[in-house]
């Protein structure tokens, strides 16, 4: 703990070690993991802020290194390759960097940029993909004993029935194959757009279903807190967004 | 904490719930004929008929209450009317006992005839000796006046005109003979028989005064008179007899007083002293009226009541699996007594240890359901397990959109509240995760946290739905970190959930009502819907409480009858015509 306080204000017990090629990361692997072994509470913050973690136990890695750790971090290989590819078309569209997140800049983009009709989303709901994997809730199912072989006896009504609440389907959720349900047109486009609506204009126009996408990939990214929220959370300013849930993070090095 | 001993499954009811329960069977003329007889039997030492009522009305109520692990003892009303047709006193001839029983009904289980298991009270077995009579009311009490009246009775059946050597004894009681020559000398009072009784010592002594009238022909002496004369009377528990036939010594003979003077009188009185007595014999012995004293009356009560009660029993949880294939396992009662608690246990996971009662998880409440440890347990590791089938040989893979990894454990266990920091009862959730970083070397996360079942009661006149949702604890909301664990556990815990449900309907007989919809709904009977020919029942569990010994469900609970009662039918105006 006094290690990684020292840390905090910037004076690690350990020799700065600047990174800034993918080879000497590499090559500091074993390294950083050691630091990182000597310091628990410092290593069980990286999943808060990886860079600000490393800065901790004196390790400065360059700005492109740091966006490839970042990125590492929070897609996989595939899902990186899809954002970018996402990335590379929206940006051929809107000129500048897409920001699925951003309501007001989704609403500039769907009917200024390309220029689609609003619709009249005010009763609509899109389609969810289940947020339960069929498959597993059949070998579920199988799996209870007993399970159905009973009839119905009288009095059903005299009992309690149990309902299994899911979990809530979020954007993440959002299932980009189903066709989404035709909308009529609304008088007024609106000034912002989240997710959830940009679902109902996705088949509308290429376009909208890349931004949707992109969106979608995004809000299932890895978060990772600001450099200023992580060293609020590491001086206890502001709660734990993992909670206590992580207790501790270890490494196995590459030689085992 | 102990909520199912050494069973899977706990219902628990108050003691409210079960005098219901009674109070319905006990309105069952099957179960509970409420008037028997007139029957032969043997009551008060003699063969008489005899009828019986059991009453539980609003003047006087049933009740129950509970003696020890494995009995209730009954208070029920009880009436028993006694035949006596030959009785002295006529107004004696029918003996009404009005008592409140005690009666002690072991809680046990049996098969009834559809071979379903039915957990209940069975009073055969009740002896005499097991009844108490705590209340007794109308013991007759016999005075002079029944005595009197025996006389008077039997006087009618005697012969009234005595012969002696040409002398001749008319023997008097008012006008009940009114072929007699002379007729009754005197008026008023003086012209009936009458008695007192007299004690003396450890004897109590009838003295009877009969009006007479005596003619001497040979004296020419005519007079009214009476005689005296004293019989010892016998009082047994259950009845009193009085011997005429037996003479008393000195000072307690019979004497003859007549009213007029004469040289003749006193010869006559001397003379006709054993005509009297021979007169007085005439009477007896009268038949011993039976009548009780109170230890009597307790007696033939217990007597009568065990007759009655030794051939009930009704049950109190009749569970129907809904399928004639599935053959649920008896329940096994015990009364907790000072909590006023009766708890059925179903489902024997230890049969290697003798049956115990549970600790009282009804809280004050009327219903409450209790899944145990051990079967929370094992269906917790079949859920996790099936979710993720390559825990067991070294890992489940895991993929998400941020990456793949590897669960490498994962365990579930509830927890009391305020175990680990965490309130209310939670699922404890503990494990480790190999996250599989490209271009870096594998990261172990081990983690643990609280998740909690959060539950929601829709209740309608007709439907009764319990709602529950896991929520994982210490997460700061609106985190998007939080998914990950809620999209790997929160599932879990449902399957966790209903696996519980689907084990406690199997358990205690309820029944799928519907096909369970995408795998998350069922109906629960956590009471079978009707108590055989008894009651319907409906039973709500209004919530779920987790501790580290299991889950607990409380409930409410009410209770209607099944039949149609004659005054339900009064007060709807239903009763059938005549034809």
């Amino acid at each position: 703990m006094a290690n990684a306080t020292e840390s905090g204000n910037g004076k690690s017990q350990f020799p700065v070690l600047r990174i800034s090629s993918h080879r000497a990361l590499a090559a500091a692997q074993m390294e950083i993991s050691n630091r990182l072994q000597a310091n628990p509470v410092i290593a069980a913050l990286l999943l808060v802020n990886p860079l600000a973690a490393f800065r901790d136990v004196g390790v400065e890695v360059s700005p492109e290194i740091g966006s490839h750790i970042l990125h590492t971090l929070q897609y996989s290989p595939a899902t990186a390759a899809r954002r970018q590819v996402l990335l590379d078309n929206l940006q051929k569209v809107s000129g500048g960097l897409p920001k699925p997140a951003d309501r007001a800049w989704v609403a500039q983009f769907l009917f200024q940029t390309i220029k689609l009709a609003p619709l009249d989303t005010s009763n609509a709901t899109p389609v969810y993909k289940p947020t339960m994997d069929p498959a597993l809730a059949a070998k579920q199912l199988a799996s209870i004993p007993k399970l159905n072989v009973a009839p119905p006896l009288q009095h059903p009504d005299h009992g309690t029935a149990f309902v299994f609440g899911s979990i809530t389907p979020g954007v993440r959720n959002l299932d980009l194959d189903k066709p989404s349900p035709q909308l009529p047109p609304a008088t007024e486009a609106p000034a912002s757009v989240d997710l959830t609506t940009l679902y109902f204009y996705k088949d509308l126009d290429p376009r909208a279903h890349d931004l949707l996408e992109l969106g979608v990939i995004e809000s299932q990214a890895f978060q990772i807190s600001s450099p200023d929220a992580y060293r609020k959370i590491k001086s206890g300013e502001l709660p734990n967004p993992w909670g206590g849930w992580v207790t501790g993070i270890t490494f196995t090095p590459p030689s085992q | 904490m102990n909520l199912t001993s050494n069973f899977d499954i706990a219902v628990e009811l108050g003691i409210d719930s079960v005098k219901q329960i009674f109070h319905l069977a006990f309105k069952s003329e099957d179960l509970f004929p409420h008037n028997i007889g007139p029957i032969s039997a043997n009551v008060f030492g003699q063969a008489v008929q005899v009828s019986l009522t059991v009453i539980d009305d609003m003047t006087n109520p049933a009740d129950l209450s509970f003696q020890d692990s494995t009995h209730m003892l009954f208070s029920i009303p009880f009436q028993m009317a006694v035949q006596v047709p030959g009785s002295p006193d006529p107004s004696l001839s029918e003996i009404n006992l009005d008592a409140v029983i005690a009666v002690p009904g072991l809680l046990t289980n049996w098969m009834d005839s559809s071979n379903n298991p039915v957990l209940g009270i069975d009073f055969s077995g009740v002896t005499s000796n097991d009844i108490q009579v705590p209340a007794l009311s109308s013991v007759p009490t016999v005075n002079i006046s029944n005595i009197v009246a025996a006389i008077h009775t039997n006087y009618t059946s005697i012969q009234h005109v005595f012969a002696l050597g040409g002398n001749t004894l008319n023997v008097y009681d008012d006008t009940a003979d009114p072929s007699l020559t002379p007729p009754n000398p005197y008026a008023g009072s003086a012209s009936e028989i009458q008695g007192s009784l007299v004690t003396a010592g450890a004897t109590q002594y009838l003295n009877v005064v009969m009006p007479i009238w005596v003619n001497i022909p040979e004296g020419s002496y005519t007079s009214p008179g009476h005689i005296s004369f004293y019989r010892p009377v016998v009082q047994t528990a259950t009845s009193i007899t009085v011997d005429f036939s037996i003479e008393p010594a000195a000072p307690y003979q019979t004497t003859v007083t007549l009213d007029n003077p004469g040289f003749a009188q006193s010869i006559a009185e001397q003379q006709l002293q054993p005509l009297a007595v021979n007169v007085i014999s005439t009477f007896g012995p009268i038949p011993p009226q039976p009548v009780p004293n109170q230890a009597g009356a307790i007696a033939a009560i217990q007597q009568q009541a065990a007759a009655y009660i030794s051939q009930r029993k009704f049950g109190v949880y009749t569970p129907q699996s809904g399928a004639n294939q599935i053959q649920l396992t008896t329940p096994v009662g015990f009364l907790l007594v000072a909590d006023g608690v009766l708890a059925i246990l179903m489902n024997r996971r230890d049969s290697s240890v003798a049956d115990f009662p549970p600790d009282n998880f009804l809280n004050g409440g009327q219903l409450a359901m209790a899944v145990g440890p051990a079967k929370v347990q094992e269906l917790i590791d079949n859920a996790v397990n099936t979710q993720f089938p390559g825990l067991a040989s070294g890992g489940a893979p895991l993929s998400t959109p941020q990456g793949n990894g590897t669960l490498t454990s994962l365990s579930v266990a509830p927890e009391d509240s305020g175990g680990h920091g965490a309130t209310p009862g939670h699922l404890w959730v503990t494990g480790s995760a190999t996250v599989h970083i490209p271009c870096w070397f594998d990261s172990h996360v081990n983690f643990s946290g609280p998740i909690f079942i959060d539950t929601t009661l829709t209740q309608t006149s007709s439907a009764c739905t319990l709602t529950f949702q896991a929520r994982a604890g210490n997460f700061n909301i609106g985190q998007n970190c939080c998914t990950v664990f809620e999209d790997l556990i929160v599932p879990i815990v449902g399957w966790i959930m209903l696996a519980v449900t689907q084990s406690m309907i199997s358990s205690v007989g309820g029944s799928l009502a519907q096909q369970i919809a995408q795998g998350q709904t069922s109906i629960i009977h956590p009471i079978p819907p009707v108590v055989t020919g008894i009651a319907q029942v409906s039973a709500c569990l209004t919530g779920l409480n987790i501790f580290a010994a299991g889950f607990v469900f409380p409930g409410t609970i009410s209770i209607v009858r099944v039949t149609t009662s004659f005054q339900d039918l009064l007060s709807e105006r239903r009763l059938p015509w005549p034809t």
